[in-house]
């Protein structure tokens, strides 16, 4: 199994969002169509979606210290938690580890979803439309869930979006070699601003993506503490077992159970 | 024996004293190679975008553009790109099919374009230049030769080649055009 | 630039002013990252709290349009704290030199002006004179009438106070960017400043990059890595286009254009334009200047080009006056043009007010656009509001080839020029520019060559053969690029250097600062030399091919002493070894030694100008508001650039504070480029920015009850444009003669045409420029804004 891992460290990125770009032109991502700024400042689209797995979120400026206006820029996808959610409660075991990388098997997934709402961080998202690139691979399939491979699929030594960072917002190496420049990093940044912090050192029992913040990562929508921590086994089990007892009901055929899983889906919703 | 990429664009960069120049790379099966590129033809490229002149490597098979990324052994960029220059592919495969293929014609009073043949378009143009610098061209003005076409112009060139700026400039003055100007006034 | 790209990395510290190069240069950051890396300190001063200021050490905001009362304010700082390279400043500068007793400055005006003309007569900005008739020099810089002690007393105005009533910028920041930027005073300290079209959009824009030299040579900063003052050009190759004489005023290589009044012949072109000098330490580099255009000449007319002809000089037009990129289209727009070409450019999207140059377009008999896309420009007969019926315009719009269909160079920011290959072939019909003219120059000589008609000789006669052979479709670009480079005319060999050219006509040469960019053994600006070269300071010598003559650093003689010693010793460009230069392609030939020469080797006087005759509207720099600004000037009575020409024709298409409260001020963003064709296009891109917007700060959204995402309008007296508000507390109003201040910034990538449209900020900007340049000021103007 590999050790490698992303770093991200917002401190140093300047917002070009060439990561976004270059993920789109490697894995033959068609754009998205937006209206104005679907997020704050100058993020777009909003979020991550099937189609958008590398993206860029511009936060609003922070005056508290006027001397130092602080503009974070933060780059998201798939933090490939070492323990996964999306993976614990696949019924397909559509999603496993590859490499610690956390990849679904499009010929195995049905598009049910359940990763979608496991996944605190909001990453993989199902299509709703088959997109083909421009030499006719299906590059985006109908009805499945998408989200950063690690460029394991359309595989590269280094990622694509790691390639073309201009100011090492991105690195991609060694986990271990990793967390250590991370430390070394924040321990500098604290003299600017003394709450930066590593996110990702121990959510979901360590994350693929570390993430350097000059401030806490709640301020940044990030979960931590519990909410940070896998999904019990007993509860993805149970998850699991009802999307399974839906599909007895519909004879195996995936359009059937997809029908089945969302309707159900809508149901728990209702209740709640 | 096969070479890397990295390599084989090192070795196509052999300075003045070497007999090879530039950096078009024939790559074939390559063992570290992306599955995506496998036997895709490659050739260097400069950004058309801003003043920073970023190298990228631009792979092409069966003719066509496959991926455009940062070359690694530009000094300048190091393999990186922004928005723009990840972007560059989209111009040479435009998902949207905007890029112009025919010359389009728009008569006097038209409403819309009409598609003519090159050689009807260069012949309307020639014979509009030719017209306009006759009518407009003024040899002599207080005694001094200045042989001017006062009423052409000729703006733009920042986006051109080197050769091509050239060879405006040059087209531009033996016409006999003042009026000459680009982006770098703007 | 002075300097490149990758020398950035050497900085201690880098000013960014009047650029927003991590959005517009982005790559750029990556050398600014690694300076900072090194323990560097990135100082930002700008109107907004932009990508870049985000990534800064320091950020000072200040008002748009008072870059001179800011720079000033830094001036003053060094010179009243002694915080000078005072070495450098003394042997490499004009600080020592006496200025002609009858030099006067009061009340903004200088010695000479003409009020009627709003012109200058410069006869008393020159130097005093010995009787060898070199300037006299005091260098203890104790005489009055010297250049330091002028320009102490000129810029004592522009005190801390003053810059702060001014600019909006707090003293307290202000004061932290002099301190730090003049730190780099210590001869091994050294700041470099990046700068764009903020600082070159204005009225001013001339005398703000006067300010900046001043600065870096006062400092020390020009010659060595990590300093310089480095324009960053905005396209790809607008350095080569300009080098290519693509601009009214300049033919290939900077030599003047002739004009009519000014160079009636050749022999008065050349006493007008090869400037003289006395003084034995100036190489005086422009006195070569005949070899050049004549080179020229005998590349364009080749065989009839000959010495009793003066090598046709009299075959190239002579301009009856300026027409800058404003009077162009102010001519166009009077009925004056009939028929013209656009490369590859939208100044209907681009071009300042726009709504005029739209309609201007209209007055044409035909227009031939050549470009990938259809533009806003070649369909501004069918924008919304006209009728084309009435339009009598003919419009051929031909299809071109893109970067990676063509092969060819292209010249960065930092003068290297780098060639690109054909990757695939043009869609369907279209065709490289390069074969677009060469193909269109054909025609039209064989018209005139089966016709005759006004003046054949230049078109029929010209040296012009660029394939290899008559029935061969495409131009080689190799032959164009060896013309470029230049031949001995009789052999056809190529030119090892523009060291070797001739003004008897031997030499034939396109663009002389390109010689050696292809001599005999090949194209070297195909190079691809990893080697990172002499110091440790990445000039990578052999990577493509800078102009001149390969030199990574101009004017690196400055960067050693007069013993040849780096005054840096920790990133040497060059060294005197004592017989010979090591390091970097030496200014003005090896075999002058450091004592012998001075390093600015471009100026007749061979040092550098702290106090200018070179410029238009005055010696030293002054603060002026902008043409439309919503305060009075507070530094004297004038209220904007004295010297800056009012065209007749715009006269009534101003408006004032009243009706038009809030500065507006126009910009790009990554996502974007330009006038939006090639980035309007892409899906990739207008997923990111889709609209056209604008930003405003919480205090003016409130006032005019505009939430973020609103559609706003915005208008003054020359158009009115719909926008998206994106509401930003990155945006915050001054605090300017006790009143608050208030902007309007606009992305100017819009327009009506391409695949994502939206309105054109340049419908608001102004059709007036700087006084020099003529550049337009489309970075401080005035607008009101409503809820749409």
């Amino acid at each position: 199994m590999s050790d490698n891992a992303f770093l991200v460290d917002t401190t140093k990125c300047q917002g070009c969002r060439g990561c976004q770009v270059a993920c789109k032109q490697w894995n033959g991502l068609p754009g998205e169509k937006t209206e104005f700024f679907a997020g704050p400042e100058n993020t777009n689209p909003a979020e991550l979606s099937a189609i958008t797995w590398n993206h860029v979120k511009f936060f609003p400026i922070d005056r508290s210290n006027p001397d130092r206006p602080i503009w974070t820029i933060m780059h998201k996808k798939c933090y490939h938690c070492n323990e996964a959610n999306c993976l614990a409660v696949c019924p397909e075991k559509a999603i496993s580890k590859v490499d610690g990388w956390t990849i679904i098997d499009q010929d195995k997934c049905i598009g049910c979803g359940a990763c979608v709402n496991a996944c605190v961080y909001k990453v993989p998202q199902v299509s709703g439309i088959e997109h083909v690139n421009d030499v006719g691979q299906k590059i985006v399939k109908r009805d499945k869930s998408h989200k950063c491979n690690a460029c394991l699929v359309n595989k590269r030594e280094v990622p694509a979006c790691v390639t073309t960072c201009p100011s090492e917002a991105l690195s991609f190496g060694n986990r271990a070699v990793l967390v250590k420049e991370a430390r070394k990093r924040v321990a500098e940044y604290k003299k600017d601003f003394p709450h930066a912090c590593i996110y990702g050192l121990d959510e979901f029992h360590g994350l693929r993506v570390i993430t350097i913040l000059r401030d806490a990562p709640e301020k940044y929508g990030l979960p931590t503490g519990k909410a940070a921590e896998p999904m019990e086994h007993a509860k993805a089990e149970a998850i699991r077992d009802t999307y399974a007892l839906l599909s007895t009901f519909t004879f195996g055929i995936p359009a059937l159970k997809r029908t089945a899983y969302r309707l159900s889906k809508s149901l728990a919703s209702k209740e709640v | 024996m096969p070479v890397t990429r990295k390599d084989f664009l090192k070795l196509s960069g052999m300075t003045a004293a070497g007999a090879f120049f530039g950096g078009t790379s024939f790559l074939t099966g390559c063992k570290s190679y992306p599955d995506k590129l496998r036997g895709a033809k490659e050739s260097t490229t400069i950004c058309p975008y801003c003043g920073v002149g970023c190298g990228l490597i631009v792979s092409v098979r069966d003719g066509k553009v496959i991926n455009i990324e940062g070359d690694p052994d530009h000094p300048i960029n190091r393999g990186t790109l922004c928005a723009k220059g990840n972007a560059l592919y989209q111009i040479a495969v435009n998902p949207i099919q905007r890029r112009l293929t025919k010359v389009q014609y728009r008569r006097p009073g038209g409403t819309a374009w009409e598609e003519i043949s090159w050689e009807q378009a260069l012949k309307m143009i020639a014979r509009k230049v030719k017209d306009t610098r006759d009518k407009s061209f003024v040899e002599k003005a207080d005694g001094v030769t200045v042989n001017r076409a006062e009423a052409l112009f000729s703006l733009g060139g920042a986006a051109l080649d080197n050769e091509e700026c050239y060879l405006v400039s040059k087209f531009a003055r033996i016409l006999g055009i003042n009026y000459l100007e680009h982006q770098a006034r703007i | 630039m002075t300097n490149h790209w990758i020398d950035i990395k050497n900085a201690d510290v880098i000013l960014i002013m009047g650029s927003n190069a991590a959005e517009n240069h982005p790559i750029s950051f990556k050398w600014v990252q690694k300076a900072r890396d090194n323990g560097g300190k990135l100082i930002v001063v700008d109107p907004r709290f932009t990508k870049s200021a985000s990534m800064a050490d320091v950020y000072a905001s200040l008002r748009p349009g008072t870059d001179l009362a800011f720079l000033g304010g830094i001036i003053n700082y060094a010179l009243q704290n002694d915080r000078i390279q005072k070495e450098y400043v003394v042997e490499y500068t004009n600080a020592s030199y006496l200025i002609s007793a009858d030099y006067k400055f009061n009340d903004g005006i200088f010695s000479g002006y003409d009020g009627g003309k709003r012109e200058y007569d410069k006869k008393t900005w020159g130097y005093q004179n010995d009787d060898k008739g070199i300037p006299k020099r005091d260098k203890t810089l104790q005489d009055p009438q010297c250049v330091y002690q002028l320009m102490k007393k000129h810029y004592a105005r522009y005190t801390p106070e003053k810059v702060e009533q001014i600019t909006g910028c707090q003293k307290e920041s202000f004061l932290k960017v002099a301190e730090l930027f003049t730190s780099t005073c210590k001869p091994d300290r050294v700041a470099t400043i990046m700068y764009a079209m903020g600082t070159t959009q204005h009225t001013v824009g001339t005398q703000n990059v006067r300010a900046y030299a001043i600065l870096q040579l006062l400092l020390g900063n020009i010659g060595l890595a990590g300093g310089g003052i480095n324009a960053l050009r905005g396209e790809s190759n607008v350095q080569g286009s300009t080098d290519a004489g693509l601009l009214w005023h300049i033919l290939t290589g900077y030599n003047p254009c002739p004009e009519a009044k000014k160079h009636p012949n050749y022999e008065a072109y050349i006493k007008a334009v090869v400037p003289k000098t006395n003084d034995p330490m100036s190489l005086n580099w422009w006195s070569n200047r005949p070899k050049y255009i004549v080179s020229m000449l005998k590349a364009w007319f080749g065989d009839a080009a000959t010495k009793e002809n003066d090598f046709c000089f009299d075959w190239l037009p002579k301009a009856a006056k300026g027409t800058p990129h404003i009077v162009l289209f102010e001519d166009m727009y009077k009925g004056m043009l009939k028929g013209g070409f656009f490369f590859g450019t939208n100044p209907v999207v681009g071009g300042p007010n726009s709504n005029k140059e739209a309609k201007a377009l209209e007055q044409l008999d035909w227009l031939v656009a050549i470009d990938l896309w259809e533009t806003d420009s070649s369909i501004f007969w069918k924008r919304k509001g006209v009728d084309p019926r009435s339009i009598k315009t003919e419009v051929f719009l031909l299809p071109a080839a893109s970067s990676v269909e063509k092969e060819g160079s292209v010249s960065n920011s930092g003068r290297w020029a780098q060639w690109r290959y054909k990757a695939q072939n043009a869609p369907g019909e279209a065709k490289s520019d390069l074969d677009i003219v060469n193909e269109i120059y054909e025609e039209v000589k064989a018209l005139y060559a089966r016709e005759g008609g006004k003046f054949p000789d230049p078109i029929v006669k010209a040296n012009w053969n660029y394939k290899h052979g008559e029935h061969e479709h495409e131009c080689d670009p190799h032959l164009v690029a060896k013309e470029i480079n230049g031949y001995e005319w009789k052999t056809k060999k190529q030119m090892a250097s523009f060291m070797d050219l001739k003004d008897d006509g031997s030499t034939a040469c396109g663009n002389w600062v390109y010689g050696g960019s292809y001599p005999q053994a090949g194209n070297m600006m195909a190079r691809r030399g990893q080697k990172e070269g002499p110091g440790g300071i990445g000039m990578y010598p052999e990577w493509s091919w800078s102009w001149p003559v390969n030199r990574r650093v101009a004017y690196n003689r400055a960067s050693v002493n007069r013993n040849g010693d780096p005054f840096d010793p920790k990133r040497p460009v060059i060294k005197w070894n004592g017989s010979a230069w090591k390091g970097d392609v030496v200014d003005g030939g090896a075999k002058f030694g450091p004592e012998a020469k001075n390093p600015f080797i471009m100026n007749a006087e061979g040092v550098g100008k702290l106090f200018s005759n070179g410029v238009v509207d005055g010696p030293l720099t002054e603060h002026f508001e902008p043409k439309e600004s919503p305060v009075r000037n507070l530094m004297n009575s004038q209220a904007f650039n004295p010297a800056t020409k009012v065209l007749e024709s715009v006269g009534g298409e101003f408006g004032d504070a009243g009706a038009y409260p809030y500065i507006g001020t126009s910009y790009r963003v990554v996502e974007h480029w330009q006038a939006g064709a090639m980035t309007r296009n892409l899906p990739w891109l207008t997923e990111l920015v889709p609209d056209m917007f604008c930003e405003i700060s919480p205090s003016l959204a409130k006032k005019k009850g505009i939430v973020n995402g609103d559609m706003v309008r915005i208008f003054n007296k020359r158009g009115s444009i719909q926008a998206r508000a994106l509401v930003t507390e990155r945006i915050q109003p001054w605090n300017i003669q006790g009143k608050e201040v208030e902007m309007v910034g606009m992305i100017w990538h819009f327009g009506a045409g391409c695949a994502e449209s939206g309105d054109s900020c340049n419908n608001l900007t102004p059709h007036i420029g700087d006084a020099n340049t003529m550049i337009p000021e489309y970075k401080a103007f005035l607008v009101n804004i409503e809820k749409a």
